[in-house]
């Protein structure tokens, strides 16, 4: 991890759009001393954030009644349309 | 750095750009928007199948409700369709348009609900099961990390939910934020800072 290289994080200050285009490599080091924590405390807390179930799904009735509740949309917004026209 | 994994880099992530997360997929996928964008509905429900079950599961994480996750589902898909001709394609997947709509569906609805902290206590008993003691000490635990995320500024939120609730490695993220790799990295550093200060609160 020490020797990792990270590239385009030259500029600290919300400069966290794109890399850099003249290609400046940053070590990791020197990235972290950006930042006031390091990256074993934050690891606690990501490991805090933890995924939802793989069960955790719509049920198959909803999935199929909002298919078909699509499907029959475009016919509802022609008659509004053609209501607003009359 | 411990020797383990560790969910912040255990990912393969280094390319130094974006690079969309399977091409063939991506240029079906364009073929399908583009469809749907002419009020094909066959087009907009064949990318109801594909995205329907990830948008549900985004909302639930914020609303820990199967009910509520699911009418606000199907908001979702429904907004969309009233706005699909407005989409424009600026270089993220489709399912980032719509998870940012439900996004803004689900904080609404927060809102409205107005005890913003309710979250429905049975969340980890039904789902995750074990001990009672454990489950509700997670149960808690979970709790106030979830309000911190979703405190979280926008950008900030999307790159924490993506990387670790949808456990997305960081060219996954960075294809569907628009942004590139190193950049992911610095949100997603920035963000567990500021999730560490939100939960000191």
């Amino acid at each position: 991890m020490s020797d990792m290289r990270i590239t385009g994080l030259a500029k600290p200050a919300d400069s966290n759009d794109e890399p850099s285009k003249d290609g400046d490599v940053m070590e990791h080091k020197e990235m972290i001393s950006l930042f006031p924590e390091t990256d074993a405390e934050l690891e606690g807390l990501a490991a805090r954030i933890r995924p939802l179930p793989r069960e955790v799904a719509p049920s198959a009735e909803f999935m199929s009644r909002t298919r078909l509740r699509l499907l029959q949309l475009p016919a509802q917004v022609a008659i509004e349309e053609s209501r607003r026209a009359a | 750095m411990t020797s383990v994994p560790s969910r912040m880099e255990a990912t393969s992530e280094d390319g130094a750009q974006s690079v969309p997360a399977g091409k063939p997929d991506r240029d079906e996928e364009r073929r399908l928007v583009e469809r749907a964008t002419a009020r094909d509905q066959g087009a907009f429900a064949q990318l109801y199948d594909q995205h329907v079950v990830r948008v549900y599961r985004h909302i639930y994480y914020m609303v820990s409700d199967a009910r509520e996750a699911e009418d606000l589902t199907a908001q979702t898909f429904l907004k969309a369709w009233e706005a699909i001709d407005r989409y424009k394609e600026r270089g993220a997947p489709f399912v980032a348009w719509l998870l940012r709509i439900s996004h803004n569906l689900t904080i609404s609805y927060l809102r409205s609900r107005r005890d913003h902290s309710e979250l429905d206590e049975g969340f980890v008993d039904s789902k995750r099961g074990g001990n009672p003691e454990e489950s509700l000490e997670q149960a808690t635990d979970e709790r106030s990390v979830r309000e911190a995320v979703l405190r979280l500024r926008d950008e900030q939120r999307q790159v924490i939910m993506l990387r670790f609730v949808e456990e997305l490695d960081y060219r996954e993220v960075a294809a569907m934020i628009g942004k590139s790799v190193p950049a992911v990295r610095v949100i997603q550093h920035r963000a567990l800072g500021n999730l560490r200060k939100l939960m000191q609160q």
